[in-house]
């Protein structure tokens, strides 16, 4: 048993989509009229990608980065760049819009706090006052927090969405009949390389690579740690490389975090750096990179996986000598959303990683964008699921 | 210290002491039991050790050499060998490889000592552990030791190398077992701690055994020094039940010395008593009371003394009886003396007066008449004398008769025919037992004192008191008479002479008054007692025997 069981595996697929590059699947093909979709991530990630499948920002930036018409099918400044006029498509009402982002807005949810005014100017025209002149459209626009459900005479995907518990194996999801039967998975999004791997060697289904969506970072909150005579850019490589076995590339700049007021810093407190390189509890990601900065490491340190609670309140006080977590790699809209750390903390990018979508045939066409979310051509409206999960 | 206390101490410590040796013997060999019983576990433990760590070097080996064989027959690791390039696959070859082959190490590194492959920390890949196998290979002579680097800290494991070579290119293999103390040692008991013991061995521990390793340590640079398992004793448990055979050692022991110390004063009590009592009687035994009697039935040495002591009251009674016999002859022959004395003094001139007459009546008859007028009152005096004489000594005799006397009745009949300057005063009992006496003696007691109280009280002018009371003595009732005057008193000297007989301090007394008084008593059965200074006056204090009330 041993050699065949140390074989090694074979490599991610990614399927290169012909044409856009950020549209997959084949309308002509699309035979299911139900779709079963799993997320391996955690709840506020999930939230993230289920305001995208069930609303529709006024403008998305593919994943490629380009900005794509949402709601929107035009827009318009002023002299000033501080009013922006949005067209929007016919089946869009301006006042609803309105009222759904004020009640947002009430309810605490608003993302993007530069927005001054909003206005109907027509049943289908926007205006949006800003409190900062802009040349070009912001992207803020299309950060999901910002997006609305469809008016309700719309076309709309029925979908039965759920977050898969730990520990169980991703695999029985894929080989479960598919929505119209049962609980299968017709689009399951993880980061599991076992998972990806066992896709790709099933041929009804494809594995389709979604945007970077997270940085891995280093944290010193004294100074920088010397892990390793190499160069950073080496360390990088070898960590995506032959460390972290989700898909991973070297972090690549820009870093929206660089240079912006989001982050919170704290003072350090006055206590001895244990010798620690922390990381969150269940991130098997953090947990590899955490383990390499021991290896490498030229003076004595452990690894110490904490709650979140716990690591939270470690990073603010910068007890441990290094701390391995993630930032999003776009900007999450929110600056409550990233957590606090000792000012004056050196935070190395380390690796970019990505989620994959693993697609039964027969799911209707999506797109996917630059933050890591993916959206069909119709909105989605949520069913129930069949049953308890097993 | 008495002598009771004496015998309870050395019956106590008759009880304590060997008890105290008993207990000391038996504690001293129970720690000895147990600590060879101890060492003889720890000797049969060091034993298991030694063959459980040969077992488990034996099985590293083969797992080893299992784990080399694959490497060998895998073409991707001889792609690797031969390209002199590591793959990202290797890296978790070695850690899949350790859960499949049950160890808790595993290396894989080449000729320069290079982790190409880590199974207890997957990460360590690219760093060196230069010298690492061969060192191992080196010491395989005694159980090697290898303290691992792990992202949580470290593991010490026993370790084993192997060496081989795929494509022309070196490569090692280190494999080891973590080093489970309690797991190797087992059984070794509550108070038996095996512990790693890093570094050469010092003599001041308390390790009862050691089994020697070679400790391997490092990581660019590997060494190796010396440790040991080090077998010691955790002295808790051993200490625990010595105390607990100490407190019920203790204990036995202080319950012991309290039954002893009881039982040893109850012995000497009940060894002591009769000779308390014995010596009780003995205190009461005086020659006017050789009643005592000590006879017991015991027929111990207890009951001899007893019978002596009896014995020896018989013959101080009969010889107070024969020395008051002989006082009393003396006192008759003295007596005889005395009254052939007195009377021949008496007689002499009633002698001279009728030789006188005689005379005259054969010369000159006619003067007879004028000469016995002359002579006849020399002649009445005489017999008057002798009269006296004569109820002096009546009153000289015994009593021979004893019944219940009212000695209140005689004392108030006295005292009204008592000649004395004032009336004597009287103090009676209202409730006076009668007295078991003769009652002629009893008037010669009362009549004696009272009158020899008022020939006192006469030469002062003073009183005379008579009282009576009854009083129990040693549990016997008695009745007792007191006589008081406030005369001139005695000096000690007089007292000590006054019962003598004939002797008396006034003209014309006979000095028998307190002399008969002192042998009417004692003949009675009672005692007296007298109490007087000089000015004073005196009392004398008369118990007798009180008769029945009926």
């Amino acid at each position: 048993l041993l050699p065949a069981a140390l074989a090694c595996q074979p490599p991610i697929s990614t399927p290169q989509p012909v044409g856009d590059p950020c549209r997959h699947g084949d309308a002509a093909r699309a035979t299911l009229d139900t779709v079963n979709i799993g997320f391996s991530e955690a709840l506020n990630e999930g939230g993230r990608v289920l305001l995208r499948l069930t609303g529709r920002t006024l403008v998305r930036l593919d994943c490629t980065g380009r900005l794509r018409p949402g709601l929107a099918r035009g827009w318009s400044r002023d002299a000033t760049g501080t009013t922006w006029t949005f067209e929007l498509d016919p089946a869009t009402s301006a006042p609803s819009l309105v009222e759904q982002w004020e009640m947002r807005r009430n309810g605490g949810i608003w993302p993007w706090s530069r927005i001054l005014e909003v206005r109907a100017d027509s049943p289908h025209r926007l205006l949006v006052r800003l409190d900062t002149a802009f040349r070009e459209v912001p992207p803020a626009f299309a950060l999901p927090p910002l997006a609305v459900a469809p008016e309700p005479s719309g076309s709309l995907l029925p979908a039965r969405v759920w977050i898969h518990p730990e520990g169980i194996d991703q695999r029985d999801l894929l080989d479960l009949p598919p929505s119209g039967s049962g609980r299968g998975a017709d689009l399951l999004v993880s980061r599991d390389p076992a998972l990806i791997r066992y896709a790709g060697s099933r041929p009804q289904f494809a594995v389709i690579p979604l945007a970077w969506d997270r940085t891995y970072v280093a944290l010193a909150p004294v100074s920088p740690l010397e892990v390793g005579k190499g160069s950073e850019e080496a360390l990088r490589e070898s960590l995506a490389r032959e460390v972290v076995r989700a898909d991973s590339r070297a972090a690549q700049p820009p870093f929206w975090w660089d240079g912006t007021d989001c982050i919170r810093t704290r003072p350090l407190r006055p206590m001895g750096r244990q010798p620690l390189v922390a990381y969150l509890q269940g991130d098997e990601s953090a947990r590899e990179i955490a383990e390499r900065m021991v290896a490498l490491a030229s003076i004595p340190l452990t690894v110490a996986p904490l709650a979140p609670e716990t690591f939270t309140a470690s990073l603010a006080g910068g007890e441990a000598a290094l701390y391995i977590f993630t930032l999003p790699r776009t900007f999450p809209g929110s600056c409550g959303r990233i957590p606090a750390w000792p000012s004056g903390s050196a935070v190395v990018p380390l690796v970019d990683v990505r989620a994959h979508a693993v697609v039964r045939s027969g799911v209707p066409p999506f797109t996917t964008n630059d933050d890591g979310t993916f959206q069909f051509d119709l909105p989605v409206t949520l069913v129930p699921l069949p049953g308890p999960m097993r | 210290m008495t002598f009771r206390v004496r015998v309870a101490l050395a019956l106590g410590l008759a009880a304590i002491v060997p008890l105290l040796v008993l207990g000391y013997g038996v504690r001293r060999e129970m720690t000895h039991r147990l600590v060879t019983q101890a060492d003889s576990q720890v000797q049969l433990q060091v034993q298991r050790a030694r063959d459980r760590l040969a077992a488990e070097s034996r099985a590293i080996d083969g797992r080893l050499d299992r784990l080399v064989l694959a490497l060998e027959d895998n073409n991707q690791f001889r792609l690797v060998a031969v390209s002199g390039e590591t793959a990202p696959w290797l890296l978790d070859w070695a850690p899949a490889a350790m859960r499949q082959v049950e160890l808790d190490q595993l290396e894989l590194v080449d000729s320069a000592g290079t982790i190409l492959s880590s199974g207890h920390f997957r990460n360590q890949f690219g760093r060196s552990h230069r010298g690492l196998a061969e060192l191992i290979v080196a010491e395989s002579a005694q159980p090697v030791l290898w303290r691992a680097r792990s992202a949580t800290g470290q593991v010490n494991g026993l370790a084993r190398a192997r060496g081989f070579t795929l494509a022309g290119r070196r490569f090692a293999l280190v494999g080891g077992m973590t080093l489970d103390l309690a797991r190797l040692v087992p059984a070794a008991g509550a108070d038996l701690t095996p512990r790693l013991l890093a570094g050469s061995p010092s003599g001041d521990d308390e390790a009862l055994a050691r089994i020697p390793l070679r400790l391997v340590t490092g990581e660019d640079s590997v060494v190796s020094s010396p440790a040991a398992i080090v077998l010691a004793r955790d002295p808790g448990p051993l200490r625990a039940l010595r105390r607990s055979v100490d407190r019920w050692f203790i204990g036995a022991i202080g319950v012991v010395i309290l039954v002893a110390t009881a039982l040893a004063f109850w012995l000497s009590s009940r060894v002591t008593r009769p000779l308390a009592d014995l010596a009780a009687k003995t205190a009461q035994v005086d020659l006017d009371r050789l009643d005592q009697t000590f006879a017991t039935g015991r027929p111990d040495e207890i009951g001899a003394l007893a019978r002596l002591l009896d014995a020896m009251t018989d013959r101080l009674r009969a010889s107070a009886l024969r020395l008051r016999e002989a006082e009393r002859r003396a006192a008759t022959g003295d007596l005889a003396r005395q009254i052939n004395h007195d009377v021949k003094n008496g007689l002499a001139p009633i002698r001279h007066v009728l030789r006188h007459l005689n005379q005259v009546a054969a010369e000159t008859p006619g003067d007879l008449p004028a000469i016995y007028r002359e002579r006849v009152g020399t002649l009445e005096s005489s017999v008057a004398y002798l009269e006296n004489l004569s109820r002096n000594y009546a009153r000289l005799s015994p009593a021979v008769d004893r019944s219940d006397s009212d000695l209140n009745a005689l004392v108030r009949e006295i005292a009204r025919a008592l000649v004395s300057p004032r009336p004597a005063l009287l103090r009676l009992g209202g409730d006076v037992l009668p007295v078991r006496a003769d009652a002629v003696a009893l008037r010669r007691i009362v009549e004696n004192l009272a009158a020899n109280a008022a020939d006192a009280a006469r030469d002062t002018g003073g009183d005379v008191t008579l009282a009576s009371s009854s009083v129990s003595r040693d549990g016997t009732a008695w009745v007792r008479l007191e006589v008081a005057d406030t005369g001139p008193g005695m000096s000690r000297e007089q007292l000590e002479r006054a019962f003598d007989d004939f002797f008396t301090t006034k003209p014309d007394g006979t000095g028998l008054g307190l002399s008969v008084v002192r042998r009417l008593v004692a003949d009675l059965g009672g005692t007296l007692k007298v109490e007087t200074a000089p000015g004073k006056g005196s009392r004398f204090i008369v118990d007798l025997p009180a008769g029945d009330r009926s």
